[in-house]
């Protein structure tokens, strides 16, 4: 942990979890994980912040959720995205993208 | 669908509120495990692995709080336990609950009832096709106060061809005809229509068909029946179509036959071209006023607003092109559905609907001074509320949920009032009112007291809870002294008090004008005696001929005359004129040519000899029907003193002729014998129109009523006259038992009804007052009992206590009064149509409502101020 971690912005942690389920189905733990691997170490998920979004993103009905069994054998509830889930990841990419092309050029022109 | 979602979990969160916080816990755990499994993977030590792994968590508790918030509860968890908590309080106070619930029930229930009246009598459709569309046109006369008058056929030629509002405009002119023929001669009711009315209307006959254009414009004989008068007159014969009926003495052929939702109810119903009136010819170039209603069907999405700006600048056109006849005539548009309810029972009805909305908030603002008084003595409830954390609006949300929680129950005890009420009504209900029989609590009506129960909650709720909600948590601890409603509360509870006023002395206002019209109307001279008059409607068999009518009539009158407790008998063909009618009448001129022909209303009875001296109708000139005046003799007839100030203004009447009809009519001439006193026939607030009676023994008059006066109660001797009767002729129908006074009533029905029903609203509104400055005042002695305590230590004597609080309580109803008073004199307005000989700014209502309200407010002041000259300042200077 030598490198500066990078502060989320608010609202993408949405996308990020979205995202990280888009490939394959995770329990909570295995989404912070994922998060970390993706973004080479530099994004550190909190729980605290974690399992609210988990829930309202599931109360949205964008992803599902089944208890299950880890590898190692524990009970752990897994998460699955759904489809309107993966609409949703796309359309906050996009949007995401956009506005990141957006910021890079005004501060480009400077 | 995702707040579906959302709901669904919520509420399943609510019932399984530990499972969802078990699986929340259970899972957290789990991630612990996982990171501390991962930890060790990673060669940290056991105990060191599990510590890091809480670490990086944070409390667990606090995120199992956080999902759940997210998960389960919310806000419908606290809706739950502000419903159950508000249930509780409800409950605990049971007194206050039941009394703030059944003031408002006072309320809801007279306004659910109400809106049942209007919702059936004025918001139902009518069996037309978009009928919202149909519209009348009548001639107006702004100047003379005339608003639907009849049209004249010119003007109406030029209203069809200058305007672009409606798809078509159609004519008609109800007339009366004889059916004669094969059965026996009856007299119908024949609208003489145009051959657009009925699609105009978008009514298809049931058989046959309708009139054409071409039998319009040729004076075809053709008619079409009404659905009652073909299953009567004819049996409901399924080859009627094609036959030919005789209508006064010409016969005409049956082209059709009206379904009966067209024309419920009646079966004496006709329609025929309207080119077939004798005069019609003369009437096509007609200006001025004539005799034609017209009925036409807007374009769509035309509005009556532009359609009557439309009509109104033709109208004004006309004016100036035709100076003479046409001058001061304007167009007015009456949409269908107001037209058929007719513009008194409208009003009435708006009325009675604006008396129970005053009641209501009446209610209410009763039930919000409960609430305001109790919020007091809560304040130390929501100051401990608040100092733990409960936010503002967490508070006003708890209390708003009470109050709705207290208006569903004033709702449901309205529900229950409103059941009784409608069979109230159902049974003193006037007799002429459309649809008024099917009057009942509907979706309509429920969805109407919901909507009506939770504006109410937030009408007594809000300010009670904005109130509270203000409380400083500090202050209201520290135990502060009792006058702790402070300066706004009382204040607003004043406020309160004299809207409540306000709005009691304008229901009184209009209740007294009601009530003075009525009164007046029972002091109006009829023009005939009506106590003590048995009617009976006798009806001889159809096949039977005239003559034996005839001979029937006069042995009846005879035998029943010669009863024991009988004092005069007496025959008629009606009692109560209904509707209006008008006829030619051609008086006799000097010579064969200078007859002259007038159209006036006009009403024609046949009647016996007896029938004036039973009624006790005063002769003014010449002499009463005899036996003498009969088929052999000479035409007679008798007028009443209208008819020969219209036909003979300033000469004497009696032995002057006259016919029925045109100059060239083969009618006989009829000879005046006698000349009678007005009879108010249409009911005691119109003026008599023109009458004329005819011998029975002249005529061939089937139906008659019978008219005895008696010595005794008349019901008691109906079955003495049904055995006589019976004992003439057993054939003859015997019916419609009644007395002459129970038909006259029939008559006032309607404003009896509206009057007492308003009455008896005021009369609440009233007592609501009451009750509402006693709480007040109550209150604030309660809450000034130290301030008395002070004044009484310093020497005040019982009066001037008595004075101070009566003062103040007097000085809100003042207030309340004058306010009531400057509105009451701007709504009174509204009624001017409801009342009889009464104007709206009455003086007499005007002084006596105030007065009797500052009376009930003085005696209801009396008793706290009594209550107040008993404080001991001992007492009260302690009670700290």
């Amino acid at each position: 942990m030598t490198q500066p971690k990078a502060e989320l912005l608010q609202g993408t942690l949405d996308m990020l979890i979205l995202k990280a389920l888009s490939l394959g189905p995770l329990h909570g733990y295995g989404i912070i994980q994922r998060i970390r691997q993706l973004s080479d170490e530099l994004l550190e998920v909190e729980q605290g912040s974690l399992y609210p979004a988990v829930y309202r993103i599931e109360q949205r009905g964008w992803i599902s959720s089944k208890w299950g069994v880890t590898e190692t054998g524990r009970r752990a509830k897994f998460y699955t995205i759904t489809k309107a889930g993966s609409k949703q990841g796309a359309a906050e990419e996009e949007s995401w993208d956009r506005l990141a092309l957006a910021i890079a050029k005004v501060r480009k022109a400077v | 669908m995702e707040w579906l979602n959302i709901l669904i979990a919520r509420l399943r969160a609510l019932y399984r509120r530990e499972s969802v916080l078990q699986d929340i816990e259970e899972e957290l755990r789990a991630h612990i495990e996982l990171a501390t499994e991962e930890n060790l993977k990673s060669g940290l030590p056991p105990d060191e692995a599990q510590a890091a792994a809480l670490k990086s968590f944070g409390s667990p508790s606090r995120n199992t709080e956080l999902g759940y918030d997210i998960r389960g509860g919310g806000w419908l968890e606290a809706l739950w336990q502000d419903l159950r908590f508000g249930a509780r309080m409800l409950f605990k106070q049971p007194g206050f609950t039941a009394i703030a619930a059944l003031t408002l029930g006072l309320g809801i229930g007279a306004n659910i009832t109400i809106f049942s009246v209007v919702n059936a009598v004025l918001l139902r459709p009518l069996p037309y096709p978009d009928s919202d569309r149909l519209v009348y046109l009548w001639s107006a006369a702004p100047k003379q106060n005339i608003s639907e008058r009849a049209s004249a056929y010119a003007n109406i030629s030029e209203w069809r061809a200058q305007n672009t509002s409606f798809e078509d405009l159609a004519v008609s002119d109800p007339t009366v005809v004889t059916l004669t023929g094969a059965a026996e001669p009856e007299g119908v009711m024949s609208v003489r229509a145009s051959a657009n009315y009925f699609p105009l209307l978008g009514v298809a006959p049931m058989l046959g068909r309708t009139f054409t254009a071409d039998e319009e414009q040729q004076k075809a004989r053709v008619v079409v029946l009404s659905h009652g008068l073909w299953r009567r007159r004819f049996g409901a014969a399924p080859d009627i179509l094609g036959r030919t009926i005789e209508i006064d003495g010409v016969s005409s052929q049956v082209i059709g036959v009206m379904p009966e939702s067209f024309l419920p109810d009646s079966d004496n119903r006709i329609w025929e071209p309207h080119t077939l009136f004798p005069d019609w010819e003369a009437q096509k170039s007609q200006r001025g006023t004539g005799s034609w209603q017209v009925v036409g069907r807007l374009k769509a999405g035309v509005s009556l607003e532009q359609a009557q700006t439309e009509m109104s600048a033709i109208a004004q056109r006309l004016e100036q092109a035709y100076p003479d006849a046409n001058k001061g005539l304007g167009v007015n548009l009456v949409p269908f559905q107001l037209q058929f309810t007719g513009s008194n029972v409208r009003l009435a009805l708006w009325m009675l609907f604006g008396a129970v909305v005053f009641v209501l908030l009446i209610a209410c603002t009763n039930v919000a001074n409960l609430m305001l008084a109790r919020g007091i003595a809560r304040e130390r409830e929501m100051a401990i509320r608040m100092a733990l954390g409960a936010g503002r609006l967490r508070l006003i949300r708890q209390m708003l949920t009470e109050s709705a929680l207290l208006a569903l129950l004033g709702g449901a005890v309205g529900l229950l009032i409103a059941s009784w009420g409608i069979r109230a009504i159902l049974s003193f209900s006037p007799p002429n009112i459309r649809n008024l029989d099917s009057v009942a609590i509907d979706a309509r009506a429920l969805a109407f007291t919901s909507v009506v129960a939770l504006l109410t909650s937030l009408l007594f709720g809000l300010a009670p809870a904005l109130k509270i909600s203000q409380a400083q948590p500090g202050a209201a601890l520290k135990e502060n002294r009792s006058s702790s409603g402070g300066v706004s509360g009382r204040w607003l509870r004043s406020l309160l008090v004299i809207a409540e006023f306000s709005l009691t002395v304008m229901l009184l206002a209009g209740a007294g004008l009601l009530l003075r019209s009525f009164g007046k109307l029972q002091a109006v001279d009829p023009g005939f005696d009506p106590a003590r008059v048995l009617t009976i409607q006798l009806t001889p068999e159809r096949n039977s001929a005239a003559d034996q009518w005839r001979v029937f009539y006069q042995q009846v009158s005879e035998r029943v005359a010669a009863l024991p407790g009988v004092e005069g008998v007496g025959l008629t063909t009606e009692i109560i004129i209904s509707g209006n009618s008008e006829g030619l009448i051609t008086i006799e001129g000097a010579s064969a040519d200078s007859s002259a022909t007038a159209r006036i209303p006009i009403r024609r009875d046949v009647i016996s000899g007896g029938f004036f001296q039973t009624l006790r109708v005063p002769l003014r000139a010449g002499r009463f029907f005899n036996a003498g005046d009969n088929q052999g003799a000479v035409p007679v007839t008798i007028i009443n003193e209208t008819t020969a100030r219209r036909l003979w203004p300033g000469e004497q009447a009696v032995g002057k002729r006259f016919k029925l009809g045109q100059a060239q009519s083969t009618n006989p001439w009829l000879t005046v014998v006698g000349v009678v006193g007005d009879m108010r026939r249409q009911g005691l607030e119109r003026q008599p129109i023109a009458q004329i009676f005819r011998p029975y023994l002249q005529s061939s008059e089937r139906r008659l009523i019978l008219l005895i006066r008696t010595t005794g109660e008349p019901t008691q001797l109906a079955s003495v006259v049904r055995n006589e009767i019976r004992a003439i002729d057993k054939t003859v129908l015997v019916n419609g038992v009644s007395t002459f006074e129970s038909v006259l009533d029939r008559n006032v029905a309607q404003r009896r009804f509206q009057t007492w029903l308003l009455a008896l609203f005021s009369a609440l509104a009233l007592l609501l007052a009451a009750v509402g400055i006693y709480g007040v005042m109550s209150y604030a002695v309660t809450q000034s009992a130290r301030e008395l305590g002070i004044r009484v230590a310093l020497g005040a004597q019982a009066r001037d206590v008595l004075k101070l609080v009566v003062g103040q309580g007097m000085l809100l109803t003042a207030l309340g009064v004058g306010i009531g008073l400057l509105a009451a004199f701007a709504l009174t307005r509204v009624l001017a149509g409801l009342l009889f000989e009464v104007t709206a700014t009455d003086p007499t209502t005007f002084i006596a409502a105030p007065l009797a309200l500052l009376a009930v407010a003085l005696l209801a002041c009396f008793a706290p101020a009594r209550r107040a000259t008993k404080v001991d300042p001992m007492v009260a200077l302690r009670r700290e």
